[in-house]
This record gives C-alpha cells, sequence and structure tokens, in this order.
C-alpha cells in the first residue's frame, strides 16, 4: 500500500534516527543502541501478538465460538482447552496441567519433522549422492567422477566425524586409525563449510551495511 | 655294733653316736638342764632346745607343719574341757595357717588332730613320734585343706588331749624326765605334770588379772625329749608378750587342776628352765636360759602361774566364745595375715602369702594379736608352713601360752578340754583390744560333749562364711572377662600362677618378678628435633610463608592490553569509505556473464516460461535484518511476474512475513520495474510452524481459507478458483535467510508439488545449506544474495536494486577481503612471537 509523503518522511526520519542509534555501537554499547534494540524487539513483538490474535484466534477461535455453529463450536471448545492449558505451563505450581497439551505438541511437531526429514532430505539427498556416480546423466565423466568421489568422501567423513564410539585402550579410549582418518577429513570438509557459511553472513551483513548507508545517504541528500 | 636310736621327731633310725637327727635335724638325745653345780660347759638343753626351737622359726620357709605341731605337742598338751578345746581349735588353726601360708616352723610337731591319735592313746610322746613320722604326710594333707580349716583334725587332736588328761588326772605327777619318750602306745601328759612354780603367780581370768607375769617354767630336764629338743635353738625375741586368752588358759587350767600345784619339783625341767630364764625374778634360771625364746619363756611362765594361781594344778581357761561357735565373721585378713592366721574358708592363700611376704611378717605383731585373741576363733590350725610367709615364725606367744596352760585338770599347766574347760569358761575377761574380726566373732557354744562339740564345730565351721579380700585386692585383680577370648593361649603363661603381689594365685599372666626387675628409665627425648635438610628447606619456607603475611603484597597489575575501539573505528571508517565511495562516484560496475550462477539461469529460465495469469505463490520466511539483500535479490523476479500478470499468493509462516511482503511490493513499484498493477493476493499468517507448513501442503483451502482481506480466496474464480492444492500453482518461490525454513519447505512440499517448481530466494548465509537440495533436484532454482540479484537482473537486461547495490558491494567486499588476509598474517606471526617468548621463558 502507498504511503502519504508525509508517512514516508516521518518514516524515513524514524528510520534514519534508529539506523545511527544501532550503529553507534561503534563508540561501544551506550543508551541510544539499548533503546533502538528495545524498541525493535517491542514493536516484533506487539507486532506479532496483534496479527496472531487479529489474523488467528479471532477470526478463527472465537468468533466461530461465539456465532459459530454448536457442531463446529464444539470442536473448537478443545483447542480453547487445550490453549488455556498451556498458559498453565507459565505458572509452576499448576504447571503441571499444561504437561499434556505439550506432550500432544512435541508428538505431533516430531512425527512431522521426522517424515520430513526421512522423505525430504535422507532419501533424496542418498539418492542424488548415488547418481552422481551416473555417468550417463552428461557432462564430463573426469569431472563428474572427480565431483562425485569428493561428493562422497565428503559426505562419509562428514558423518564419521561425529562416530564417537571407541575402545578402551590403557591409554584411555581412543578409535581406529582409519576411523580417525576419516574423521579428520571430515573435519576439513566441516571446516570448509562453516568458513563458506560465515562468508555468507558475512555477505549478508555487508548487503545490509550498504543498504543502510545509501539509505542515510539518500535521506541527508533529500534533505539538503 | 653300734646301736640306734629313733628320733622323736621322725621316726627314723640313726646312729646312736650322732645328736642330731640327720633327717629332720632334731636332737636324738635329750638336753639336759644343768644344776648350778653341773659343768657348765655340757651342753645346755634349755639352750640347745632354744637353739633347735630358733632354728625352726627363723628355719626354712618351707618348714614341715608337722615340726610345728611336734613342738606345740612337746609343750602342751590341751584339755578336754570345752576351753581346752577351743584352744586345740585355735592351735589347730595357727597350725594350719602357718602350713598354708605362713612358713613358720612346726613349734608343735604333727599338729593335726591326726597326730594326736584317735583319742583312746594315752602315749602323748607317741603321738608326736607319729607326728614326725607323718610330718611329710601332714603338709600335703594341709595343703589340700586350704579351703576349710581341718576343723576334723583339730577336734581329734584336742580330744586326744582331753583324754590325756582324763586318763592321767588321777595320776601323780611325774617328772617329765621320767616319762618315757619312744613309746607310741603311751601318752603321757605332761602338761599334767607341771606345777606351778613357787613365786609365780597364777592368775584368774574371771578376776580379770594379768597373767603375763614372769615365771618359772619349771626343770627343762622334766621334759620329754621331744620337748627338750624342741627347746633348742630358740632365739626368740624376748619382748613377746602373752596373748591374753593364753595367759587365761592357762589360768583356769591351773584352776582346774584341782590343786594340783606346779612344783618346781613336779614341773618339768624344760619347763622350769624355761620358766627360770624367762622369770628370773624368784627362779633359779641360768642366764643362759634367758636365751631361750621370749614365747617359749612366756609359756613357762604362764604355766607357773597357772599353777600359783589355781592352786590345783588344773589350769582354768575360760573362753566368752570359741572358734567354734564363733562365725568367722569379717575377718580382718591383714590382721589374720599378720597373726599368721587363715580366714576360714578362704582361698586366696596365696594372695596372703605375698601379702605377707611383701609386709614383712611381724612376729611381734603377730603375738600381739594373739594376745587379743583370747576368746579363740574358728581358725584353721596353722599346721602347714606353706602357708606361712616366709621369714615368718609362729607367734612366740603362743607356744608359751600353750605351754602355760595347756595342761590337764590334774597336772597344771594342761589345758584339757575334755573337762569341760569349754564349759568353765565363763567370766569376764579383761577389756582388750580385739581385732575387728575377732570382735565380729559370735559367742561359741558351750560344748558339753566331744561329740556335740565335734558336730557343732562341724556345724558351725560350715557355717562360717568365706572370708572376703579387702577391696583393694579386689581392684589389682584383673578381670577375667575383660581378657580377650580369642587370643592365642600360651599354655605356658596359663601354667604359671603367680604367688606374689597383687596377681597372686591368677594364672596366664606374666610374671611379676620380670616387671619388675627389668625396670629402665624412658629414653630422654630430645627437645630440639633433627630435621634432615629437606625438612630443613621445608620448615625454612613456612617461615618465609609466615612472615611474608604480615607483610602486604601489591596486586599484581593487570594485563594491559590494547584497546579494541581504536581497531574497531578504523575498520567502521574503511568500510563506510568502501560503501560511500562507490555512491559517491557512482561508478557502475558490470558482473561478467560467465560468472552467472547456474541456479540463477534456472530461476530465469523458469519465470521467464511461465504463463500469464499463472498462480504464484510466494513464501516470505525472512526477518527484517535481511529484507535489503532479499529484496534486492527478488525485486527483479517479482517484477518479472508481475509484468507477465501473475496471481501473486503469498504468505509468511513468521508475523513480520507479510509487513515485508508488502514493503518489497511496493518498492518494485517505486522502481518502476513493474508496468502494470500486481494482482496480490495476501494469505496472511500461517501459524504453527512445521506443523502448519504440512498442513497447508495438504490442503491448502483448509489451512488458509481466507485472505487477510475476508475473501474466500480459494472459492472466488477470479484469484485461485483453479487451485486446489500446490501443485495447481505455477510456481513456488521461497524467500527465506534461515536454511532451517528453507529445509522445512523443501521437505513439507515435497510430495505435494508435482511439476510445480519450487525456486527460492535465499540469502548468501543459508545458500550452502540449501545448495544440496538444489543438486539434488529438489530445488529447481535458486537465487542467493546480492550477487544472485545482480546476474538476475543482468541477465534480463534491467536496472533494478541489486545494480545500485553492487558497486558498494564489491568495494566493500574487497576491503574485507584485504582486511581478513591482513588480520590473519597478523595474527599468524604474533602466535609466532609469543611461542618464540614462551620458550625463552621456559628455557
Amino acid at each position: 500500500m502507498a504511503l502519504n509523503p508525509t508517512m514516508e518522511f516521518a518514516s524515513a526520519v524514524i528510520s534514519f534516527l534508529f539506523t545511527i542509534m544501532i550503529l553507534s555501537y561503534l563508540v561501544g554499547d551506550n543508551p541510544l543502541f539499548r533503546l533502538g534494540i528495545y524498541v525493535f524487539i517491542g514493536v516484533s513483538a506487539g507486532y506479532a501478538a496483534s496479527v496472531a490474535f487479529q489474523d488467528i484466534l479471532w477470526p478463527k477461535l472465537f468468533v466461530p465460538l461465539i456465532t459459530g455453529n454448536s457442531s463446529r463450536s464444539l470442536f473448537l471448545w478443545i483447542p480453547l482447552f487445550m490453549g488455556v492449558l498451556l498458559v498453565f505451563k507459565l505458572f509452576p505450581r499448576v504447571s503441571r496441567l499444561g504437561n499434556p497439551v505439550m506432550a500432544f505438541l512435541v508428538g505431533i511437531g516430531a512425527a512431522v519433522v521426522i517424515g520430513g526429514a526421512v522423505l525430504g532430505t535422507i532419501i533424496p539427498q542418498t539418492i542424488s549422492t548415488i547418481n552422481l556416480f551416473d555417468l550417463s546423466a552428461g557432462g564430463s565423466a573426469v569431472e563428474k567422477i572427480f565431483e562425485s568421489v569428493v561428493f562422497m568422501i565428503g559426505t562419509i567423513s562428514t558423518l564419521v566425524y561425529f562416530q564417537y564410539t571407541a575402545r578402551k585402550t590403557p591409554q584411555g579410549a581412543k578409535r581406529g586409525r582409519f576411523v580417525e582418518l576419516l574423521s579428520l577429513l571430515g573435519k576439513i570438509f566441516i571446516a570448509i563449510t562453516f568458513g563458506v557459511v560465515f562468508a555468507g553472513v558475512l555477505t549478508a551483513a555487508l548487503t545490509a551495511l550498504v543498504d543502510r548507508v545509501m539509505f542515510i545517504w539518500t535521506f541527508l541528500l533529500s534533505l539538503i | 655294733m653300734m646301736a640306734d636310736i629313733r628320733c622323736q621327731m621322725c621316726g627314723k633310725l640313726s646312729s646312736d653316736e650322732l645328736e642330731i637327727c640327720p633327717f629332720c635335724q632334731a636332737r636324738l638325745t635329750p638336753l639336759h638342764m644343768p644344776s648350778p653345780s653341773d659343768d657348765m660347759e655340757g651342753s645346755d638343753p634349755v639352750e640347745s632346745s632354744e637353739v633347735n626351737i630358733s632354728e625352726r622359726i627363723e628355719g626354712n620357709q618351707e618348714a614341715d607343719s608337722n615340726e610345728m605341731d611336734s613342738l606345740l605337742d612337746d609343750y602342751i598338751e590341751i584339755p578336754s574341757d570345752p576351753a581346752e578345746l577351743e584352744v586345740k581349735e585355735w592351735l589347730a588353726g595357727l597350725d594350719q595357717e602357718s602350713n598354708n601360708e605362713m612358713e613358720t616352723p612346726d613349734l608343735i610337731p604333727g599338729g593335726s588332730a591326726d597326730t594326736f591319735g584317735d583319742g583312746s592313746d594315752d602315749d602323748w610322746l607317741s603321738r608326736l613320734n607319729s607326728q614326725e613320722n607323718t610330718g611329710a604326710e601332714q603338709v600335703d594333707q594341709d595343703a589340700e585343706k586350704q579351703d576349710g580349716y581341718a576343723e576334723k583334725d583339730l577336734v581329734e587332736w584336742l580330744q586326744d588331749f582331753k583324754n590325756d588328761d582324763e586318763s592321767e588326772r588321777q595320776q601323780n605327777s611325774q617328772p617329765v624326765s621320767d616319762l618315757p619318750m619312744n613309746d607310741t602306745g603311751s601318752n603321757d601328759d605332761w602338761l599334767d605334770r607341771l606345777q606351778p612354780i613357787e613365786g609365780s603367780v597364777s592368775r584368774d581370768i574371771d578376776d580379770g588379772v594379768d597373767i603375763t607375769d614372769e615365771g618359772d617354767l619349771g626343770d627343762v630336764e622334766a621334759l620329754p625329749e621331744s620337748l627338750q629338743d624342741s627347746t633348742e635353738g630358740s632365739s626368740l625375741e624376748e619382748d613377746i608378750e602373752t596373748p591374753d586368752w593364753l595367759r587365761n588358759i592357762q589360768a583356769e587350767t591351773l584352776d582346774l587342776s584341782e590343786g594340783t600345784a606346779l612344783d618346781e619339783a613336779q614341773s618339768p625341767d624344760w619347763m622350769a628352765d624355761l620358766q627360770a630364764e624367762t622369770f628370773p625374778s624368784g627362779n633359779d634360771v641360768d642366764s643362759d636360759e634367758r636365751d631361750m625364746p621370749a614365747w617359749l619363756r612366756e609359756i613357762g611362765a604362764d604355766s607357773l602361774e597357772f599353777g600359783e594361781s589355781n592352786g590345783s594344778g588344773t589350769p582354768e581357761i575360760s573362753f566368752e566364745d570359741t572358734a567354734i561357735d564363733q562365725g568367722a565373721g569379717d575377718f580382718d585378713d591383714e590382721m589374720a595375715l599378720k597373726e599368721g592366721l587363715v580366714p576360714p574358708g578362704e582361698k586366696n592363700q596365696d594372695i596372703e602369702a605375698s601379702v605377707l611376704e611383701a609386709n614383712d611378717y611381724d612376729l611381734n605383731s603377730q603375738v600381739e594379736s594373739l594376745e587379743s585373741f583370747r576368746h579363740g576363733s574358728s581358725l584353721e590350725k596353722l599346721s602347714s608352713d606353706e602357708s606361712v610367709a616366709p621369714g615368718t615364725t609362729m607367734p612366740s606367744g603362743s607356744l608359751q601360752d600353750f605351754t602355760q596352760a595347756g595342761t590337764s585338770s590334774d597336772t597344771p599347766g594342761s589345758l584339757d578340754l575334755d573337762d569341760g574347760i569349754m564349759d568353765d569358761i565363763s567370766g569376764e575377761l579383761e577389756t582388750v583390744d580385739l581385732p575387728e574380726w575377732l570382735k565380729e566373732l559370735k559367742d561359741p557354744e558351750v560344748l558339753s560333749s566331744d561329740e556335740l562339740m565335734d558336730a557343732e564345730v562341724a556345724k558351725k565351721l560350715d557355717a562360717i562364711p568365706e572370708g572376703e579380700l579387702p577391696e583393694w585386692i579386689q581392684d589389682m585383680q584383673p578381670v577375667e572377662s575383660m581378657l580377650p577370648q580369642d587370643e592365642i593361649v600360651d599354655e605356658k603363661l596359663n601354667e604359671f600362677v603367680e604367688n606374689t603381689g597383687p596377681l597372686a594365685g591368677l594364672a596366664g599372666v606374666l610374671p611379676l618378678a620380670a616387671n619388675t626387675e627389668t625396670r629402665h628409665s624412658t629414653k630422654p627425648y630430645q627437645e630440639t628435633p633433627v630435621l634432615s635438610g629437606e625438612q630443613n628447606q621445608q620448615v625454612e619456607l613456612f617461615k618465609q610463608i609466615l612472615n611474608s603475611e604480615s607483610n602486604p603484597k601489591k596486586p599484581p597489575l593487570p594485563v594491559k592490553r590494547s584497546s579494541q575501539r581504536l581497531l574497531r573505528w578504523i575498520v567502521t571508517i574503511i568500510m563506510l569509505a568502501a560503501v560511500l565511495v562507490p555512491i559517491l562516484i557512482n561508478y557502475p560496475v558490470a558482473l561478467p556473464a560467465s560468472n552467472y550462477p547456474p541456479e540463477m539461469i534456472q530461476v530465469r529460465k523458469i519465470i521467464f516460461g511461465l504463463p500469464n495469469d499463472s498462480p504464484v505463490l510466494m513464501i516470505f520466511d525472512y526477518g527484517p535484518a535481511y529484507s535489503a539483500e532479499l529484496e534486492a535479490a527478488a525485486s527483479s523476479i517479482v517484477g518479472d511476474l508481475i509484468n507477465k500478470n501473475t496471481r501473486l499468493v503469498y504468505l509468511s509462516t513468521s508475523p513480520t512475513g507479510l509487513v515485508l511482503a508488502d514493503h518489497l511490493m511496493n518498492g518494485v513499484r517505486s522502481q518502476g520495474t513493474s508496468l502494470i498493477d500486481p494482482r496480490v493476493t495476501e494469505l496472511g499468517y500461517l501459524p504453527g510452524d512445521i506443523q502448519g507448513m504440512a498442513s497447508f501442503a495438504n490442503n491448502p483451502s483448509y489451512t488458509l481459507p481466507v485472505s487477510t482481506d475476508g475473501v474466500h480466496v480459494w472459492e472466488d474464480t477470479q484469484v485461485l478458483q483453479d487451485v486446489g492444492s500446490l501443485s495447481g500453482f505455477a510456481a513456488l518461490i521461497l524467500l527465506t535467510e534461515n536454511s532451517e525454513t528453507a529445509r522445512n519447505w523443501i521437505e513439507q512440499v515435497e510430495g505435494h508439488l508435482g511439476n510445480t517448481p519450487l525456486l527460492m530466494v535465499a540469502s548468501a548465509q543459508a545458500e550452502p545449506m540449501i545448495r544440496p537440495y538444489f543438486e539434488s533436484g529438489q530445488v529447481d532454482g535458486m537465487v542467493t544474495g546480492l550477487a544472485g540479484g545482480k546476474a538476475y537482473e543482468q541477465a534480463m537486461g534491467i536496472s533494478g536494486l541489486s545494480a545500485g547495490y553492487w558497486s558498494s558491494f564489491r568495494s566493500g567486499l574487497f576491503v574485507i577481503e584485504l582486511i581478513i588476509i591482513f588480520g590473519g598474517f597478523w595474527s599468524l606471526f604474533g602466535s609466532l612471537r609469543d611461542r618464540k617468548l614462551t620458550r625463552k621463558e621456559e628455557v
């Protein structure tokens, strides 16, 4: 929706101020920085609460209970009751009342996650890894083979790295030499992955910086 | 042929040429008291008798008890009356005690009753002989009778004396020397022949007169040989006083003798000599006779006194109480031990012997106690020398008292218990300091006959309770219960029975002598300990620590660290400059075409291939912090979708997603990338995170039936009337900065998309985690970050938001790379320098 110029100017000024407040962290922790953080957190929490109530609770729970059919409203008493029990988790004395609801939510969530992980990640990724050795897919065979080997080694070594089963020895618990070698290789792949992730984070932050600097420059130019 | 002489003591034959028996050391030939005209160089029977007695008294600690009894028999004759019987009992007790605890020589040979025969044998000399023969046996018998006194023997012994008195009462007094010495069948009562010595004062017990005056004991030569022999070697102290009870006995005996006065001529010579020696006044006893033991002298004096006082020669003995009738009562153990008396029924004779040993048994004190014991008591006869402490002797007064009082009723100075002396004992005796144990004794019953006496004596003896050890002795005794039971028992140690000390009588204790003799002083410990070198160092260190406690220590200065603020400012300035300068100079930088990512090309291909007015679902699941990047990457895509007149339907699983979606749409309009108004339908907020995704993927119209405007878009033919599921959409575009969110959407919509392409606009930080899904074919295309957006715009030939950010982004990225490289080298060199410093410090 389009904003009128006044509102846009006001939003610009507020944005500029908050931007400066956040960038004031360069001089160290200061009240402006704290104020800006608190405002962002508060506004986000408030907006989220309002959206949840306006878009979910009111139109989908309370309005049907009040104005809806009796048969449908009967089913709505169950989630309402469960929601009230969930609120009891906030109070230690009566927190036990919310345990069944929590168990219900955790159970459903675990089922969804496990199903999605198995069907959406493990199986397709395994098939994809196997298909890397399909030379008929096209492309250079050597490149494919090399790429496939690297993928295979990276995948296996990363999984072996997280294998902590060891044998008891006089010197302590130690893994086998082959397992130690693979885990070392997997450590390298994990380190490279973390580096790439860090680079992405850095890139995203740089983009945000560029956006903010450009905004300030534009705002100042607009004022002039 | 050499003639043999039978020894009067032991009864063994020996040569007549011998004067002393080689077996028992008794004189074989009697001693003759020389008269003033006699040769003084001759052997002095009195002297010899004194020597003999002294030898026995001072003799061996293990003297035969029979010797004591035999000696006593030589000097006294127990009357038959109860008084005499009581004396007998006392004597028997003394004898027993001496044999059991105190090693005093036998003053009366064969002091047991058996030695005195069965009462029918009138030959007292023969009894003496029998006593000597059975001396050794008697010791054993006495040793066996330690638990109680041999009342029976005592009674028999006393009875014998009584019978002798009765039988000889009618006889004329004969000189003792005329009596047959070795006749075992005869039983001359030499005491009957004892006559009061003129000048001696016989005391009447009833009158309470002291009868301890010295008197002439008569002619020693008149004594039987045994008695004469027994009188030899006596070296008792002269200062021993006659016990009162004995004096009383003597007095009563003299009274009962029916006027028989002890004449000097009738009294035995030995007694006369004894009297003369003991009582130098009024007698013609030689000075040599004064060497006789005092107890012997006293006996002679008392016998004379008895004879003089009574006139009848019958000593009157009055006993207020006898040992028979008296209960043992509380017996003073110390007093008894000193007196050489053993409490009836006392079993701790070893203790007593040890006490006596330790206390140096005093003969004087013993006699003194005997003097106070004028009533007699139920004492064990002192027949065993084993019970006598070593070095101790019988109280001198006992023999003397007996000699004086041991006369029959007919014979002055003799005690005849059969004459009813016990019945005649009456009257008040002079008050003396009796021992406590004696005071507590009950009054004895007067026995009328021997049988009654025996029975009663036996009964009372049985009734006499056992003596108790004083508490101080009991406390010294180890408690057997405290002794460990499971220790290894040393048999040899258990066999050892302590004889001395407070542990006397106990078995299994360590010998006292070993402990007492091996005393050694404790090693003196040095006040200053000797320390080794290491200990000295530790001591010094400890001293330093203690001294340092008083000295305040300066707190360690904190390690100065370089302020990171300057570095931060520098980096900030550099970055701002890197970002701002391209903006200021507005220098466009183009991206080479070979650098287009393949995933971006796929997105471009799909978007370009979408038909017009196709529904496209867009999911905005990114945060406000990444809105700049994603907007820069997605604005061109959204513009192309709008230009294709697609029906954009968007939703968000986060509450702020819808706001960001509106901001993106506004930005697209403001940039002028879209030529027409977008046809946007906002489904709203999808709650439930993964469950919501799964629910929407299964049934989107049921999960979000109404848009934020309240329109049932799934039923409206203009928006989503041909879309029943996710597969009805032309494309599904996911905008997210979180790899987890992307993974969840990919997993949940995997089986519901069908042929619908799944496109992603992801942040650069999520691209490494999402790329495998692109490689696996689960994601059809992906635009990652500002670079992807720039590539898409360049490929589409448009200039969008990404183009404006690209210059600054490239310069800023270049500066970041330089800073990383420079910082890496800086940290590398710093670590190397620190290692060198650490190694130098270690060296």
